[in-house]
């Protein structure tokens, strides 16, 4: 099923790029016949689109082969994805996954507290989250941590310290969303009938706020959290380009720009794959989470 | 009593003479209910009354669109006016500014150069020049600065900062027989200059330097003077149009800046999910009414749609019709419209198993009337919390994509051009990022709240909750 989508997408996305008036040699500067024909030649341009097509397919699925991308000449797309791909993925799960943290913390946090300070405090910032930009985020982040307080790197990319800042600004968004969600669901899963059955019981109030409580009320919240992983990755470019990380973003956006017909197909399969993948992962996880669900 | 007695023994003949005909408006009716018969939109409307939060939050966004439509038309600017003297200007109801005689004409002073006998043989970086002062009144339309000769030297460097820390940018070069410089370049009010004077030599710039602080007096031009004042005159002292909000880096009003920028943010934010919703409506209630094949393969477009990357479908399209509101809007129709049609769908295929849609079937009805009678009156309200919380979403979108340039062309603006704007210029203007930050946080801020109240008003769960 997942081949299938990505085929699909991967179909979609060629259509949608040789649509595009103009080709990726057509925008530099003037150039001989010869060597258009010679270049034409090299990148297969000359050759009829289904051909074309049916090679590039056949490449990228056979052999996961992307090509060699038209703007940096002889740099093959494989290449540019294995040296970039790892900023951005590590940005994208830190972000991810401390918001998901974080925002469950939050939500149990308020939902305990139903009510009170705590609770008001937890729902302004959820707020808050949801209504300011990433990228306004960003800035805010990086002059008071890093250029006021000091504490932590302006941008750049390496260690542990760098990758707070971006994934605070990504996460932002995710972490309020999350949060909400959590106290809601907490607050709906306090009236169930179980509840009462494990108070019953005579079980401690910890008992039955981690095995019964959190754990019903966090699979709404899961259920969430793999489609929110697209809007990560949207966002990641900007960020990205404010702190100065080393990511696939720029190439994406440079490439659809420049229309450089390889790096673009390459990246949006790639994209495509790993999202297919995290919500993949995400549903295993479910599984985990909630033994009710069957892996079929 | 003896009702009861009947259904005992299981033969109960109710008498016609038990009924009395009610009419539906009949209101004695409310009391044996509990509580007056009401529809379900006046009950909601009724619980979003109540609700403080989502009431403020519509009143903003009534008076934000009214001031975007009233605030640009009252202003003596328009958003792309530049004052490029009067570049980032803190919020102000308008400042003294002191009319140049506009006939001043630097003269470079020159003096013979002596040839040093022992300064030429020196192999070192040489003296720097002593005395550095300002001549005259430093005046923001240009600060004169007149220097003690060095002698066997190459030339003089003149630096500026802003800060005594560095030294800044050279302005310029001076020949080594003139011992003033005239700086007119792009001086700001209220800002306080450094300026640095090095001699330099083939060995480099001379050390231990004097640093000259200017504060320059705003001034500017007669013929700019005029502009604002017809009848201003060299030497007097006038008052410039009040900025409500200051600024930009180009002079430009940063009220009428954004006022224009929330009427299209605000006009975008508006139409593309009006129309994507619209059309998700058509897509959803075919495909969850037909239900089936049709279903499927309706469903495996919209999860195509949903899985091409965004990016690539925007910077296609404005290929194709250009950069502009219009293709903005397109754009986002064509990103999101998959989404709604999923969650529509969703629905409609919960209310197809519905009894009333039984009996309208039963009852010979065509398609579009049950679509139209019966299944969108009960998707209202999930298509007005759809609504409400697209809104913030693609003024977000908007703003992201004018960001990073691939939205609203500039000299045209909106809350992302705005921002960007700001957000180069944070360090040193802070507020020029901070304001239309602000903007897009409040206006989020109530189109959320407002759909979480509409979204709990319209939930039939919580009705009677209080």
């Amino acid at each position: 099923m997942a081949v299938v989508t990505l085929y699909l997408v991967a179909t979609a996305t060629f259509i949608l790029m040789h649509a595009v008036p103009g080709n990726p040699l057509q925008q530099e500067k003037a150039m001989s016949a010869v060597i258009r024909q010679n270049l034409e030649e090299k990148y297969g341009l000359n050759k009829p689109l289904l051909q074309q097509y049916t090679t590039y397919m056949s490449n990228m699925f056979l052999k996961a082969d992307f090509g060699i991308s038209f703007k940096q000449v002889n740099r093959p797309v494989n290449k540019i994805i294995a040296e970039h791909f790892m900023p951005s993925a590590t940005l994208g799960v830190m972000a991810l996954f401390g918001a998901l943290v974080f925002g469950v913390i939050l939500g149990v946090f308020a939902a305990l507290n139903r009510n009170g300070i705590p609770d008001m405090f937890a729902m302004v910032l959820a707020v808050l989250g949801v209504s300011i930009p990433s990228f306004c985020l960003a800035y805010f982040l990086q002059h008071i941590f890093a250029l006021q307080l000091g504490i932590l790197p302006v941008g750049g990319w390496g260690g542990f310290a760098e990758t707070l800042l971006p994934a605070m600004s990504l996460g932002m968004i995710v972490m309020a969303s999350m949060a909400r969600l959590m106290r809601s669901s907490m607050l709906e899963v306090v009236q169930q009938d179980y509840m009462k059955t494990a108070k019953a019981k005579g079980l401690s109030r910890l008992q039955i706020i981690l095995k019964h409580q959190i754990r019903n009320a966090v699979l709404p919240v899961m259920i969430y959290f793999g489609p929110l992983f697209a809007t990560i990755t949207t966002g990641s470019f900007v960020i990205e380009s404010i702190f100065g990380i080393p990511g696939l973003g720029q190439f994406f956006v440079n490439a659809v720009n420049e229309l450089d017909y390889t790096v673009i197909m390459g990246l949006t399969v790639f994209y495509s794959g790993f999202t297919i993948l995290i919500i993949l992962v995400n549903d295993l996880l479910l599984a985990v989470v909630d033994p009710r669900i069957r892996l079929a | 009593m003896n009702k009861t007695a009947a259904q005992n023994d299981g033969n109960f003949n109710p008498s016609p003479d038990l009924f009395v005909p009610v009419s539906i408006d009949d209101q004695s009716l409310d009391g044996i209910l509990g509580r007056p018969s009401i529809s379900y939109w006046q009950d909601a409307w009724m619980r979003l009354r109540r609700n403080k939060t989502a009431i403020v939050s519509a009143l903003y966004i009534v008076v934000l669109s009214l001031c975007a439509i009233i605030i640009p038309m009252s202003l003596d600017y328009s958003h792309d006016q530049q004052e490029i003297w009067n570049k980032h200007s803190p919020p102000s109801f308008g400042e003294d500014v002191y009319v140049d005689s506009g006939d001043y004409v630097f003269q470079p002073k020159t003096t013979e150069q002596v040839i040093d006998e022992s300064a030429e043989a020196a192999i070192d970086v040489p003296a720097s020049p002593k005395n550095v002062r300002v001549v005259g009144e430093p005046r923001t339309t240009g600060i004169e600065i007149e220097w003690d000769q060095v002698s066997g030297i190459d030339g003089y460097r003149v630096y500026r900062s802003i800060s005594t820390d560095t030294l800044g940018i050279p302005l310029d070069d001076v020949p080594a027989d003139r011992i003033n410089y005239f700086d007119t370049s792009s001086l700001s009010k209220g800002v306080t200059y450094y300026y640095v004077i090095t001699a330099f030599n083939m060995f480099g710039d001379s050390m231990d330097t004097e640093i000259l602080t200017v504060k320059p007096r705003f001034a500017i031009q007669p013929d700019v003077a005029r502009a604002i004042d017809p009848n201003a005159q060299p030497g007097s002292i006038i008052k410039t149009k009040a900025h409500y909000l200051g600024t930009d880096y180009l002079g430009r009003d940063m009220l009428a800046r954004i006022m224009i920028g929330a009427r299209v943010s605000l006009f975008i934010g508006f139409a593309a999910p009006i129309l994507y919703i619209l059309f998700g409506i058509i897509y959803g209630s075919v495909s969850g009414y037909f239900g089936g094949l049709v279903d499927d393969l309706m469903m495996r477009i919209t999860d195509i749609v949903a899985t091409v990357p965004e990016l690539l479908v925007i910077i296609i399209l404005q290929v194709v019709l250009g950069n502009g509101v219009t293709t903005l809007i397109i754009a986002l129709v064509a990103v999101s419209w998959a989404r709604s049609a999923r969650q529509i769908r969703g629905e409609v295929l919960r209310l197809r198993e519905m009894e009333f849609v039984h009996a309208a079937k039963v009852l010979g009805t065509g398609f579009f009337t049950i679509v139209a009678r019966h299944l969108l009156p009960n998707v209202m309200g999930t298509v007005l919390v759809l609504l409400t919380l697209a809104v913030p979403s693609a003024i977000f979108t908007e703003a992201f994509l004018s960001f990073i340039g691939l939205g609203i062309e500039p000299p045209m603006t909106s809350w992302g051009i705005v921002t960007k704007e700001g957000a180069a210029v944070f360090v040193t203007y802070p507020l020029e990022l901070l304001i239309p930050s602000l903007m897009i946080c409040l206006t989020m801020l109530a189109f959320n709240l407002l759909g979480d109240g509409l979204r709990d008003a319209l939930d039939p769960k919580l009705r009677g909750a209080k």
